[in-house]
């Protein structure tokens, strides 16, 4: 796996949707292993976010629990497998595993110890006081997973162009969209546009403008498609992700062209 | 391990990338349009309509001097009129098309040009349009404050020639 600017992601831009929890469900542990392990190393800060902003756990303590629920749990006990019919919820389900888990082992701890009730573990499952803006318990968590979900589609997307010798493709789009939307920096502007990629006319800057974002979408579909079932599930995922986001309070300030 | 942090977690952000994949945007700020009309009448002639005419190579080579770019066919003291009546055309099919990589607002200037030209330097109307759309339209290009002055003065041009 080769780290990227916006994290890591599989090798070859798959060209059909596939599922990694699908190969999950295969005979060969290895391979399910090796899949599982490559789709929540995505969404482990999601699952970090969760527990150290959400839940006010100490964040090394979030990071040892964390490792403890991918290693022991989704990993040698093949949790997801297990859950199959679930799987168009991987997200929740994740999300309600990873309580659950947590919620025993602290239990586990508090009885080995032997000691009176901490607070910090007492209030576990009631700690959703105080989350910004109003947002809702799994929010935090929600919005830490589309970070992975764009992430995801991010580095897929940069790799396919650079597999396909399309370096002019991801230059733009990163240029013009990306650095605009995720860093604040200004959109280069069509001139510079020109000048740096070398377009002939107006009709080949934006065509290719297009393939960039039609590129990325496509992208998107396949980075859920790793852990949505159907090409509904897909389509619903996203539409799930993009209200939350749209949900979570810091969304008001004004968006920029693109 | 993923490098998670290579990019902000805000919402809004995040909202916007979000998008992207599931409506489609402008793909260029109306601010632009000046530099955009500037570099498609820049552009190779061949390079939008050499698909739609063989023989169009051969008459653009012919003309003296010789056609390049639409600037150079719009300018043209003789250009031909086939090429301008296939750039109206080009253009047109532009303003219809809904994934027509030009803008609205290039395609339609680019389409008055092109009839303007036809009826100043050809003496040929190609556009059956009558008289007082004629100017209307032309009038409305005129009005877009983004278009050149070369262009400006052929839009007046072809409208007092009307």
């Amino acid at each position: 796996m080769s780290a990227g600017k916006y994290g890591s992601g599989p090798e070859a831009f798959p060209s059909t949707r596939w599922s990694l929890v699908a190969q999950a469900g295969l005979e060969d542990s290895q391979a399910r292993r090796e899949a599982l392990q490559q789709l929540l190393e995505r969404y482990v800060p999601a699952l970090r976010a969760h527990l150290v902003q959400q839940k006010r756990l100490p964040a090394e303590k979030a990071d040892d629990l964390v490792q403890e629920f991918v290693t022991g749990k989704i990993l040698e006990k093949d949790l997801i497998a297990r859950a199959d019919q679930r799987l168009g919820k991987l997200r929740t389900f994740l999300l309600t595993a990873l309580d659950r888990f947590v919620k025993n082992q602290l239990r586990d701890e508090r009885a080995k110890k032997r000691a009176p009730t901490d607070g910090a573990i007492l209030s576990f499952d009631d700690r959703y006081g105080g989350l910004p803006g109003g947002q809702q318990p799994s929010q935090i968590f929600d919005v830490a997973w589309a970070h992975g979900v764009i992430g995801e589609a991010l580095d897929q997307m940069r790799q396919e162009c650079e597999v396909s010798d399309r370096l002019e493709v991801w230059g733009v789009f990163e240029c013009r969209v990306v650095k605009p939307i995720l860093e604040g920096a200004e959109p280069v502007d069509y001139d510079q546009l020109v000048a740096r990629f070398g377009f002939r006319s107006p009709t080949q800057a934006s065509n290719i403008l297009t393939t960039a974002k039609r590129m990325y979408a496509r992208a998107l579909r396949a980075a859920v498609g790793q852990y949505a079932e159907s090409q509904q599930e897909i389509e619903s995922e996203l539409r799930e992700l993009r209200e939350i986001l749209a949900q979570s309070g810091t969304g008001q300030r004004k968006g920029r062209k693109t | 391990m993923n490098d998670h942090d290579a990019f902000p977690s805000d919402p809004h952000s995040l909202s916007q990338m979000m998008d992207l994949g599931l409506e489609d945007t402008d793909l260029w700020d109306r601010k632009e349009l000046g530099a955009m009309l500037k570099h498609q009448l820049a552009a190779p002639v061949l390079d939008d309509l050499g698909h739609s005419e063989k023989h169009l190579a051969e008459q653009l080579e012919a003309a003296d001097p010789p056609i390049r770019s639409f600037q150079d066919l719009l300018h043209h003291t003789h250009p031909p009129v086939e090429a301008l009546d296939m750039t109206k055309r080009f253009a047109k099919a532009c303003r219809k098309h809904p994934d027509s990589p030009l803008p609205d607002e290039i395609a339609t200037v680019l389409y008055f040009l092109s009839i303007a030209a036809a009826l100043i330097k050809c003496g040929r109307r190609i556009t059956r349009m009558d008289d007082q759309a004629l100017k209307h339209s032309l009038e409305w290009a005129l009005r877009q404050r983004w278009v050149d002055p070369a262009s400006r003065e052929l839009l007046r041009e072809g409208r007092e020639a009307i």
